[in-house]
């Protein structure tokens, strides 16, 4: 079954925009433009996912994206525990010997993303945009910027300053990184994205030199609040933020009940 | 005509990217759409495309740093010479930034570098496992985009309907259908109320774990505590789960100092239940003041409760599985704001002095129910996303505000008091969020709502606003006692 629901948050905004209004009044020159020319993206919350198949799916998107068919689309997802290289070094930057990954279960993947390695798990919000840069007039660089900005509003929901630096892309919180970015590019379409840490098994990132560099500290934002995060609401804060920042419309696909993948 | 293949623009100013590999071997044919050669940035692995038919000529070798906008190879028609003969040749800097041509990376340039192909292989059972047919179930592929662009048209989502009353009547009318068509038995909600708890439900026992609003009116009970041991003693006595207390400015007694605020806030893992920040509100006092010199509030006094509301989730996912299909959406709020409106109309005190968030407009003096919280938490845009829906199916019936604030609990709102003198109520809906409940020795999983009832302690007593609470919590509890309306 397939079906789609407007975020009703749209039924808030006009609140906040009236309180805006009179303290302000000030016109909104881009408004009449946007208007016109909305951008809007489809939300898909996967739930817990295989990276292949997430991946497949990314590419099929890029792919009709790319030919001018399809739409923006923002997967959102947890993986499996798994080791993703990207493209700046192709090989397993590991703080421990190959066999041991074995034993805790995960698997190594190849990928076509820029950046280099990293974990992903379940407690770890994985965001994939499939977007348009062209359509959006968003340069590669800006775009990345976005992205760590939607980050930085999701861990200010939850009182936690996140920051970008000039020098490592990635959301750090006092100087531990808690979100990794890395993504691709074809023909102005991006995918792959960023990765949040909500509340994932830490001791995986000791397996792995994150991001090539063997001083860093991971977080999560568990960690940083001290409680339990769920992962609902951060997926909700992410595409809340995710429409504040990139100024469009999130409209969120029911994916509906997962079926029984057929043996 | 010799096309150039450049160097894409990346981000604004002046930059550069990596050349890191030709998919296209110099003096190779490409067709337009083929892709050249990849270009990385830290982040970014971007692949060119080639704009024309030809044949590629490179002028930069793979491994090159090289500024945006610099040509690095040129596509060629057949038989055409490269334009250097012709044209200046392509700035020397491009090609010598680098001291040499560094081959691809080195491999083993870092202690932990293990060869790939080790790795794969010592990872192969792993993939074999997610083969397995325990592997997680797959994606809903139907969800997606075919691969054909379908020509369908997209569904429209049933438009999200309020709960109570009218909810009543449609259990009637879905049990008259049901009756002829007994395959699809309604929510019997008889069976609901009266079943007994499945083991480990949070069960309310009355006198037991009862939030008893009496203790409040005794004396003290109300002034800040001194030490840690004060408030564990309190908690304990009083069997709330966790309960705040602020004064704000204006009130005739001492502000607590900001020590004393911190001993209420340090998370003890002794006491019962979540500690709620108090010094929340007090701070965020400090804040106005520093913000707007002038704003002094009418003396409100603020009481937190900490609500299960793993009953009301429940709930509200039952009856939404009821009657919206699968389109599950966090409508906690609006049992909570059913239960909210009952307390208050049940509430003498208050009744007398609020309107109530949609149950009826009650005659005589009304004021105004507001929900106060703050813009940036994302429960509480639930919260007013829930209001504004239910002001819109009610439109003039319902006298409720929705009231912004970025300070928190109690603020302003840019300048605008979400809290004026003479207002005597406000509700704040903190986030709810997951905690260990204990019965007895089990912990079990619960989600908590923390609701804050800030009014003006001038106008009302105490121990009505303690009820008040006490029974908002009964009523989001147990929730299904909201549908024998």
């Amino acid at each position: 079954m397939r079906s789609s629901q407007t975020n009703r948050r749209a039924a808030a905004a006009p609140i906040a925009h009236d309180r805006k209004a009179e303290r302000t009044s000030a016109p909104d020159d881009n408004e009449a433009q946007r208007v016109t020319d909305p951008r809007i993206i489809k939300v898909y919350e996967l739930g817990t996912t295989d990276y292949d198949e997430v991946h497949s799916l990314q590419r099929r998107l890029q792919q009709q994206r790319r030919e001018g068919e399809g739409t923006d689309s923002l997967l959102l997802t947890e993986h499996r525990p798994v080791i993703t290289l990207g493209r700046s070094h192709p090989e397993p930057d590991l703080r421990v010997p190959p066999p041991t990954l074995d034993e805790y279960g995960i698997r190594v993947v190849q990928t076509e993303r820029g950046g280099d390695i990293t974990y992903h798990g379940p407690g770890q919000l994985v965001a994939y945009g499939i977007v348009d840069l062209k359509a959006w007039e968003i340069g590669v660089v800006d775009y990345a910027a976005l992205l760590e900005q939607t980050v930085i509003g999701v861990l200010a929901d939850w009182g936690v300053k996140g920051e970008q630096v000039p020098a490592a892309r990635g959301v750090w919180v006092g100087g531990r990184k808690i979100a990794s970015l890395g993504i691709n590019v074809r023909r102005w379409v991006t995918m792959h994205g960023i990765a949040l840490n909500i509340d994932p098994d830490m001791s995986h990132f000791d397996l792995i030199n994150s991001c090539g560099m063997p001083d860093v500290e991971m977080t999560s934002l568990s960690a940083e609040v001290a409680k339990q995060v769920p992962m609902p609401d951060a997926v909700e804060a992410f595409v809340f933020h995710f429409g504040r920042v990139f100024e469009c419309a999130t409209e969120t696909v029911d994916v509906g009940k997962r079926p029984a993948r057929r043996a | 005509m010799a096309v150039p293949v450049t160097v894409p623009r990346l981000g604004p100013g002046d930059g550069e990217a990596l050349v890191a590999e030709w998919y296209q071997p110099d003096g190779a044919t490409v067709a337009e759409g083929d892709l050249v050669y990849r270009l990385e940035t830290d982040f970014a692995a971007i692949d060119v495309e080639a704009d024309e038919n030809g044949v590629v000529r490179h002028t930069t070798a793979a491994g090159t740093s090289t500024p945006f906008g610099e040509v690095v190879a040129y596509i060629l028609s057949p038989g055409e010479a490269m334009p250097g003969e012709e044209v200046p040749p392509p700035e020397p800097t491009t090609v010598v930034s680098e001291e040499a041509p560094e081959p691809p990376r080195p491999a083993t340039d870092r202690a932990g570098a293990y060869p790939l192909a080790d790795v794969l292989r010592a990872t192969a059972a792993t993939d074999a496992a997610h083969e397995s047919p325990d592997a997680l179930p797959g994606l809903p592929w139907d969800a997606f985009p075919a691969e054909e662009p379908a020509g369908g048209e997209a569904f429209e989502a049933p438009k999200p309907v309020l709960l109570f009353p009218r909810i009543v009547n449609e259990l009637k009318e879905e049990a008259a259908i049901a009756e002829e068509d007994e395959l699809d038995p309604p929510l019997d909600v008889t069976a609901e109320a009266t079943e007994p708890a499945e083991p480990g439900a949070w069960e309310l026992v009355p006198g037991e774990n009862d939030f008893n609003p009496d203790w409040l009116l005794e004396p003290g009970n109300l002034t800040a505590p001194e030490t840690k041991e004060e408030v564990r003693t309190r908690f304990q006595a009083s069997n709330i789960r966790s309960l705040a207390l602020g004064r704000g400015k204006g009130h005739e007694e001492e502000t607590p100092s900001k020590s004393e605020t911190a001993a209420l806030v340090t998370p003890d893992p002794e006491l019962p239940g979540a500690v709620v920040p108090t010094g929340r509100a007090l701070n965020n006092l400090e804040q106005l003041q520093e913000r707007r010199g002038d704003y002094v509030p009418g003396s409100p006094l603020f009481l937190r409760v900490a609500i299960d509301v793993t009953e009301a989730t429940k709930m509200r996912e039952q009856l939404t599985r009821e009657w919206w299909g699968s389109n599950v959406r966090p409508l906690d709020q609006d049992i909570i704001l059913r239960a909210i409106a009952r307390a208050l109309h049940e509430s003498a005190a208050f009744r007398r002095r609020t309107d109530v968030v949609g149950v009826r407009p009650l005659s005589g003096t009304s004021r105004t129910v507001h929900l106060l919280g703050d813009a940036a938490t994302r429960p509480f845009r639930d919260a007013v996303a829930s209001m504004a829906a239910l002001r819109e199916t009610l439109g003039a019936e319902m006298p409720c505000l929705c009231t912004l604030t970025d300070l928190g609990d109690l603020g302003l709102d840019d300048g605008m008091p979400a809290l004026p003198g003479g207002q005597p109520l406000a509700f704040a809906m903190g986030a709810v969020r997951d905690v260990a409940r204990f019965e007895g020795d089990k912990p079990r999983r619960a989600s908590e709502l923390i609701l804050t009832l800030s009014y003006d302690s001038d106008a009302m007593p105490e121990g009505a606003a303690a009820r008040l609470l006490s029974r908002v919590r009964e009523l989001v509890e147990a929730p299904y006692a909201l549908l024998a309306d």
